[in-house]
């Protein structure tokens, strides 16, 4: 049999070949005349149910929201307000250190420049120069003592030693 | 409120959502999926895109600034859909879009879902041969039974060039097909 008795032969071969439309709902049987396609037993209704379990997955999950007891709540507050309250007091009172001992020594700074020199010559032999002499003084007097005390140690060391060793050559 | 519109909506509410996209695969899974297996030709291949494109939809509804209709769009996802198909195949297989249609076609005649005659190859041979853009225009309006518009705005072509593309189409396959 020719293509053109073929064609003839469709039940809708009373029309040019072409001007045969599927009319709707009758999508999948227009394919499989025309075309000789075809699809699975039920696969629409497969196909369907596999969408839907896809969908199912993309849709997002509820996440879980965890509520406070009102008593824990206000007590965890505090003691947010509290912990940011003494951070918040230790900085500024680290600050106002820094900025007072900066302060300090500038002054100190602007005022050593008006001291006049025969303050400073007093100054240095008042205080200075006293103090480094009783310093010396003191120590001079911590050594003789550190020395005179060792002599009466090695003194009475010595003392033993020799009552021992005399005892024992006597016996021995 | 139109059907159209009302189902837009219910899609766009979280708690109608499930059930009006059921509805919405009721109407249009199955015209869907013939729109995709002439541009991907095996089922296996379709059905892999109908699933895409179906959830596509679902994550995309809300974004559906309703410009075009429903239907409209869905085609367009579902055309988009199977050109990232044929897209990645001709990446994987190195080789270009006419040496695909060549090889769905010796695949389309081996496969256990084509059960055709000797016209029926024979019009399937030639829809292979045509252009990319005439077997395009044709499918959508013979089979999918588009409007130029619609096609149109599935394609982005304006529609003289899809009628002149359409025209030249059935002329080659009838010639073809009486000769």
């Amino acid at each position: 049999m020719s293509t053109k008795e073929n064609i003839n032969d469709k039940k809708y071969s009373k029309k040019p070949f072409l001007d045969v439309h599927y009319s709707e709902g009758n999508v999948t049987q227009h394919h499989k005349d025309v075309l000789g396609t075809d699809i699975p037993e039920g696969y629409f209704k497969s196909s369907k149910k596999k969408i839907l379990d896809l969908v199912k997955e993309e849709t997002p999950k509820k996440q879980k929201v965890y509520r406070l007891q009102p008593r824990f709540r206000y007590a965890i507050a505090a003691s947010v307000a509290v912990l940011l309250s003494v951070t918040i007091w230790l900085q500024v009172g680290d600050t106002i250190d820094a900025n007072e001992l900066h302060e300090l020594s500038d002054d100190t700074l602007i005022n050593s420049l008006f001291i006049e020199d025969t303050d400073l010559d007093t100054f240095t032999n008042d205080v200075l120069v006293s103090e480094v002499m009783v310093k010396a003084e003191l120590s001079e007097q911590n050594l003789e003592n550190t020395f005179i005390n060792s002599l009466f140690v090695e003194d009475s060391l010595l003392d033993d030693y020799m009552g021992k060793s005399l005892l024992e050559n006597m016996v021995l | 409120m139109d059907s159209e519109s009302n189902l837009i909506q219910r899609l766009r509410s979280p708690k109608f959502k499930d059930a009006a996209f059921s509805e919405l695969l009721d109407l249009y899974q199955e015209r869907l999926y013939w729109h995709i297996r002439k541009l991907v030709s095996t089922h296996e291949n379709a059905d892999d895109v109908l699933q895409n494109t179906f959830v596509r939809v679902y994550r995309g509804i809300e974004n559906f600034k309703e410009k075009s209709s429903l239907h409209t769009w869905m085609f367009r996802i579902a055309y988009n859909e199977s050109m990232r198909f044929l897209e990645k195949e001709k990446k994987r297989l190195s080789t270009s879009l006419d040496d695909i249609s060549t090889r769905h076609f010796e695949q389309l005649k081996e496969s256990e879902y084509f059960d055709g005659d000797e016209l029926q190859l024979k019009l399937q041979e030639i829809i292979h041969q045509l252009t990319e853009k005439q077997r395009l225009v044709f499918q959508m309006k013979y089979f999918d039974d588009l409007s130029f518009r619609q096609i149109s705005e599935v394609l982005k072509v304006t529609e003289s060039t899809l009628k002149s593309s359409y025209y030249t189409a059935v002329k080659i396959i009838e010639e073809k097909i009486i000769a």
